[in-house]
């Protein structure tokens, strides 16, 4: 019985330390690929990635305070990586290990749970998208933004709210990207508990 | 991270939302205890092409497109958005420039922190060891899926990731159980 718990204790330290350094690089590698191709919504992309790494770590070490650890060696791993630091991700990072470790907490590991946890992960590039703009150009670049947008659409003869349907868009092209991130992590955990129980 | 740094990030968050002269001010604090810290993070953060747009941009937004005359008072907002913008990437700077893993352990050290200190040690040794597979891994797929076959099949990229981390995972805590490293 102790030598069982031991053995728990450890996986409760060694599977989110090694998935928040799989979680790091991936960030690193394919991040910066799509970067380099300027791939549209790569920050959701990368997020729907992360809720992967971290459903499949959850499912191997089921205790509370794994996922938050995991993302905290994200972070750390692109802190000290070629990269440096960079607000935006790691911001994002953390609050999406928040987010999926409160869901993990309070409504344990199940399907339900890794749908939910994956829609906050993933629909956290939202909100994340206006408060890291606030918090680097200031308050006032809204007005500079919906200025512009105005303004283009005085020139292109564009109905003044046209950008009301481009953030909806923006939004489903996330919710998509939520779908295909829980469908992928569940049929990922099916696969490795057959080979690697 | 010493008391001048925190204070010079608490300002930078606090004059995010302020757009007055106590704004600049903030921002010039900023500016002067980076100069304090360390001179060499002022330099302009990224590529010269990153600073490109914003400039452009925020000068273009400064006319009034009614008169096309240059507004004094949009002029003086997004120069503050420009400062604001460069103010930040000092602080990323000196973030880059000041933290190594060496201080971070030290901290922990001195605070006690013996648990934070090896998970810090342990993740520095697992990147070392999954860098160069995670690397090979994405060069050998890129290789053997190129165009539409790339995103088909990402979920098997991901599969292959995954599948080596558990491995590696069961290796380990193997490894540290049967030596005893953990519990000392």
């Amino acid at each position: 019985m102790k030598e069982k718990n031991e053995i728990s204790a450890l996986k409760a330290t060694v599977f989110p330390v090694v998935f928040g350094v799989m979680w790091g690089l991936f960030e690193m590698v394919f991040g910066s690929y799509l970067h380099m191709i300027n791939f549209p919504l790569r920050g959701a992309v990368m997020a729907g990635f992360g809720a992967i790494f971290m459903c499949i770590s959850r499912s191997y070490a089921n205790r509370i305070g794994v996922t938050l650890l995991s993302s905290a060696v994200a972070i750390a791993v692109k802190l000290f990586s070629y990269g440096g630091f960079k607000l935006g991700p790691v911001i994002g990072i953390f609050i999406e290990g928040f987010l999926m470790e409160l869901t993990f907490s309070a409504l344990k590991f199940n399907m339900l749970s890794v749908f939910i946890a994956s829609f906050l992960c993933v629909l956290e590039g939202v909100p994340h998208f206006f408060i890291t703009t606030w918090i680097m150009y200031g308050g006032s670049i809204f007005d500079v933004y919906i200025n512009a947008l105005n303004n283009i659409s005085k020139l292109f003869g564009f109905k003044s709210s046209f950008y009301i349907w481009i953030l909806a868009l923006w939004i489903l092209c996330h919710i998509v990207i939520w779908i295909f991130s829980a469908l992928i992590s569940l049929k990922l955990i099916r696969w490795l508990k057959n080979e690697i129980p | 991270m010493k008391f001048l740094e925190i204070s010079a990030f608490l300002l930078f968050i606090i004059s995010s939302f302020i757009s007055n002269w106590i704004g600049y001010l903030m921002l010039l604090i900023i500016f002067l205890i980076v100069l304090f810290i360390s001179k060499k993070s002022l330099r302009f953060m990224g590529g010269f092409k990153f600073w490109i747009f914003p400039a452009i941009f925020l000068f273009i937004m400064s006319f009034d497109f009614n008169t096309f005359g240059l507004s004094s008072e949009k002029l003086i907002s997004n120069t503050n958005i420009f400062v604001h913008l460069y103010i930040f990437g000092v602080l990323i700077n000196l973030i880059n420039d000041t933290i190594k893993m060496k201080d971070l352990t030290i901290f922990f050290d001195r605070y006690r922190f013996y648990k934070l200190k090896f998970i810090s040690l342990f993740t520095l040794s697992v990147m070392r060891r999954m860098s160069s597979d995670v690397s090979d891994v994405f060069y050998f797929y890129r290789r053997e899926n190129s165009g539409f076959k790339f995103f088909k099949n990402i979920h098997m990229l991901v599969y292959v990731c995954v599948r080596n981390s558990v491995k590696i995972s069961y290796d380990l805590v193997e490894l540290l159980y049967t030596r005893g490293l953990y519990e000392k």
